[in-house]
């Protein structure tokens, strides 16, 4: 087996997490560190996309106050043992960023730090505008940290698709890919694997998330260890025909939301009105859309003052956003004068891999770092950014010391063979379905808003229904005769799982919470809910269900008794 | 959603092919210019055209429509 690639680390995927953990490795003292990602290593990321906003605890901030505003709109299910480390570390993450040619936006005058408030999260703010030479936004933060990642020698292979985790011995120790290009399986030896390779979208309807497509969780759930929080389905909002980012900060300055009858409709349903967190805005126009006076809604951003901060925040975010702006204004499309169409977007499952405070999952050797590691379930500006950092270090930290501390890892060649034989099932000869149609009755299972946004136990039953019988008669049928095909398999028994671990949880929590929002139990239960529903691989081919109670009494907050 | 490689500005230096997250680009193999292989799979995040160094690729701003949360 010479076509082997051998490292200490394996690093899956290169957005903010990957390209972190690999750094902080490095620098943990691994020789061979590699990172591998089905797109460009670093530049194809859902963080190259980003806006880039991101919380750091600045020391004139109070992390208490952080904390609490966190831990409460996240509904207490929080991992608070995480979360204080996070926030307490997060002006060290800065310094190094600094030290590394970012720069974050300042006020020209005074020169402290720009921050915006961060949409649902009294006292949080977030720092915008990251630079880094010529790019702006999350590509900033991604050349930066791909800059370090070069400077450090670390081995990187784009464009192969990682479709399964080779385990032995009680521990991971490699993975086997396909080659996007060529359509050749490649296997990778290691001593410990980094999950970095984000969460799922079911190639949504938020910008850019297309790629998003659940191989983390299907990586970690046949390796057989535990996923969480999988119930939380970020719902943001968007316009349906364009990408755009940073309706947040346009609410926060200003911009409206009008129903289809042109009336804005927020406050009616949330006392923090257009301001409101992105779950309770989702969910008002979830209530609308009950009540007839929507869809279409609108989003109307003329209202904005002509701050420079505001225009330049909109203007700038991610890279992409002038662009956009620009290229809409040149087919008569100029966005912040007229009111435009707006409603809801799939972004993100927010749940993840359930792993240990060193973000190590059940399997040793496997860490979880980014949005593929569940530390809580909501979605709040400026934050995953921030979540994924902490992970990405963390985990490459730890992997360091656990490679450092345990013995060489040996693969088989029988079960490499078997696993290499199994990537490359779909592309045998024969009829069978194209991965476009079973994604299309996936995404027609998964979208309507009463199974995304409002649930009740028949309808999650018969969507449940559903995707059960794609996992049971599409996904065997599935025949890809070209690698591009061959890639868009995976991805689409990735969402498949994913879809049925969503639609599980969701029927599992017998309450509301959060993007978790049931019209059979439309209040949140403490008495019965602090607890997280994990799911893993069960006998049988059905996920196996634990409740496992939030461990408050050893967390510094907990909610007020009889309070909500 | 991808519109256009001018074929005359393409120096097939691959870099579109390869930070595509969707690959939708691909390297011609005998005249090692970049086409447009899988268009419906564009997602249009401008990433090809931000990063060819030629400035060959033209993206439009509207996307494919996606089966709706709400009709
Ligand atoms: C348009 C947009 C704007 C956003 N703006 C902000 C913001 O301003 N602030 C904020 O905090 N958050 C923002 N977010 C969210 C934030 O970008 C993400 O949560 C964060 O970047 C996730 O980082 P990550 O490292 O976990 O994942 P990613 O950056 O998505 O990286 C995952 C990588 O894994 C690779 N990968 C996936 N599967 C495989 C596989 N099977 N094999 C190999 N490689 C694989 C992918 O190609 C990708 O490169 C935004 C998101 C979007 C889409
Ligand atoms: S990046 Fe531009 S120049 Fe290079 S191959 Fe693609 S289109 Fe051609
Ligand atoms: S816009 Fe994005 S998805 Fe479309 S071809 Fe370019 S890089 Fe690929």
């Amino acid at each position: 087996m010479d076509d082997i690639v051998h490292c200490d680390l394996l690093v899956i995927g290169s957005g903010f997490a990957g390209l972190w953990a690999a750094i902080a490795a490095r620098d943990g003292g691994l020789e061979k560190v590699a990172i591998v990602d089905k797109g460009a290593v670093g530049l194809s990321s859902m963080s190259r996309m980003s806006a880039g906003a991101t919380v750091y605890c600045l020391p004139r901030f109070d992390p208490e106050r952080w904390m609490k505003a966190f831990i409460r709109a996240q509904g207490y299910l929080s991992r608070q043992d995480m979360l204080e480390e996070i926030i307490g570390t997060s002006h060290s993450r800065l310094r190094s960023l600094e030290a590394w040619g970012v720069e974050y936006q300042r006020n020209p005058l005074t020169r402290s730090y720009l921050t915006l408030p961060s949409r649902g999260l009294d006292h949080v703010r977030m720092m915008v505008l990251p630079r880094w030479r010529d790019r702006t936004g999350g590509t900033a933060v991604v050349s930066a940290l791909l800059a370090q990642v070069r400077k450090r020698g670390i081995a990187r292979y784009g464009k192969i698709i990682i479709a399964g985790l080779l385990c032995g011995g009680g521990r991971v120790c490699g993975a086997v890919g396909i080659d996007r290009l060529t359509g050749k399986p490649v296997t990778f030896r290691a001593r410990a694997v980094i999950l970095a390779a984000a969460d799922c979208s079911f190639r949504g309807h938020y910008a850019c998330v297309e790629g998003v497509t659940g191989d983390a969780f299907k990586l970690a759930y046949d390796a057989g260890v535990r996923l969480s929080n999988m119930e939380f389905l970020a719902v943001n909002t968007g316009p349906p025909r364009y990408g755009f980012e940073g309706t947040g900060i346009a609410a926060r300055c200003g911009a409206r939301f009008l129903d289809g009858s042109g009336k804005a409709f927020m406050r009616a349903h949330h006392a923090g009105g257009d301001k409101a967190e992105i779950c309770y805005l989702v969910q008002a126009m979830a209530d609308a859309a009950e009540g007839g006076s929507g869809p279409p809604f609108y989003l109307d951003m003329s209202r904005l003052p002509g701050r420079w901060i505001i225009r330049k925040a909109l203007l700038s975010i991610g890279g992409w956003m002038p662009l956009n702006i620009a290229k809409l204004r040149e087919m008569g499309e100029d966005i912040f004068t007229s009111p435009q169409e707006w409603g809801p977007a799939v972004q993100s499952l927010r749940g993840g891999v359930r792993a240990g405070a060193d973000c190590m999952s059940d399997l040793p050797g496997l860490f979880a770092a980014g949005t593929s590691l569940s530390v809580d379930p909501g979605l709040f500006n400026g934050w995953s950014s921030m979540l994924a950092m902490w992970s990405g270090e963390k985990a490459g930290r730890e992997a360091a010391r656990f490679v450092r501390d345990s013995g060489d890892t040996v693969i088989e060649r029988e079960n490499v063979e078997r696993m290499r034989k199994d990537v490359l099932a779909p592309s045998r000869p024969g009829a069978g379905t194209t991965p476009d149609v079973v994604c299309r009755r996936l995404q027609e299972a998964v979208f309507p808003y009463l199974i995304c946004i409002l649930k009740r136990e028949d309808r999650l039953q018969a969507a449940l229904q559903e995707v059960e019988r794609i996992r049971d008669e599409d996904v065997p049928s599935l025949r890809a005769p070209v690698p591009h095909e061959l890639v868009k398999a995976h991805e689409t028994v990735g969402m498949v799982l994913a879809a049925e671990l969503f639609l599980r949880a969701s029927l599992e929590r017998r309450e509301s919470r959060g993007d978790h929002l049931r019209q059979d139990h439309p209040r949140r239960d403490n008495a019965h809910w602090l607890q997280w529903v994990n799911l893993s691989k069960g006998g049988g081919g059905e996920p196996r269900v634990e409740l496992e109670r939030v461990p408050l009494s050893r967390y510094p907050m907990q909610p007020a008794p009889g309070g909500e | 959603m991808i519109t256009r490689v001018d074929p005359q500005r393409c120096t097939g230096c691959g870099t579109c092919q390869e930070v595509c997250p969707l690959d939708v680009l691909r390297l011609d193999g005998k005249e090692k210019k970049a086409v447009i292989r899988y268009p419906e799979d564009c997602q249009t995040c401008f990433v090809c055209e931000l990063e060819c160094p030629a400035g060959a690729i033209t993206v439009g701003p509207f996307r494919k429509e996606r089966p709706r949360i709400m009709d």
